[in-house]
């Protein structure tokens, strides 16, 4: 698989994250989102990974 | 318990439609479907042929018509699925077409009636958002 244009860095990966998450807050009704780690993803695969990276 | 059936996995866009499906699930007693980009995308063809997935009328269009299949079943919409290749991308350009894509997404939201997006993590090169280009690759392959 080429990663290449992607990265595993964990704080530009939250910060892409909360950006959603700040975008659907302004929204009416705020749109949620559902943040799911595929078993085939590229950096995150685990399901647990999910909640550690929605923690923060 | 809610019961969700997940459009996708009930048949791809191209062998089963919406018009199908959706009754389908109804009559099955599932309580409300998960709505995939893909069966949008392919919907909004019935609207104008040439649509692809920037076509935002079009999809709006296809929007609206599931949400009228899901109120003839009375089922509810509890996402749309799935806002792929998003996170983690290097290249700020290849980031902020996913968040004018996120704009669409909202207003795509609105029209189903839900008010929830499901984001898997990233998959692959950003170089292979580009669908045109992945077919082609597939198509030289098999060639």
């Amino acid at each position: 698989m080429n990663l290449e244009g992607t990265t595993a860095d964990e704080d530009k990966i939250v910060a892409d994250i909360r950006e959603l998450g700040e975008l659907g807050l302004k929204e009416n009704p705020p749109i949620r989102f559902a943040y799911e780690a595929l078993a085939w993803g590229a950096h995150l695969d685990l399901w647990a990974l999910s909640s550690i990276h929605s923690a923060k | 318990m809610t019961c969700t059936a997940v459009l996708t996995e009930v048949g791809r866009a191209w062998v089963h439609e919406l018009d199908v499906k959706i009754p389908e699930a109804g009559k099955a007693g599932f309580q409300g479907i998960e709505v995939f980009w893909e069966d949008l995308v392919y919907a909004a063809k019935r609207f104008d042929s040439a649509a692809t997935e920037t076509s935002e009328g079009p999809i709006l269009q296809a929007a609206k018509w599931v949400r009228e299949l899901c109120d003839k079943e009375g089922l509810e919409i509890f996402v749309l699925q799935p806002f792929m290749n998003y996170d983690g991308l290097l290249d700020p350009k290849a980031h902020d077409l996913m968040i004018k894509k996120l704009h669409l997404w909202f207003k795509i939201a609105k029209v189903l009636g839900t008010e929830m997006i499901q984001v898997p993590s990233q998959v692959l090169n950003f170089v292979y958002l580009e669908f045109t280009s992945f077919v082609f690759d597939l198509d030289f392959t098999f060639r």
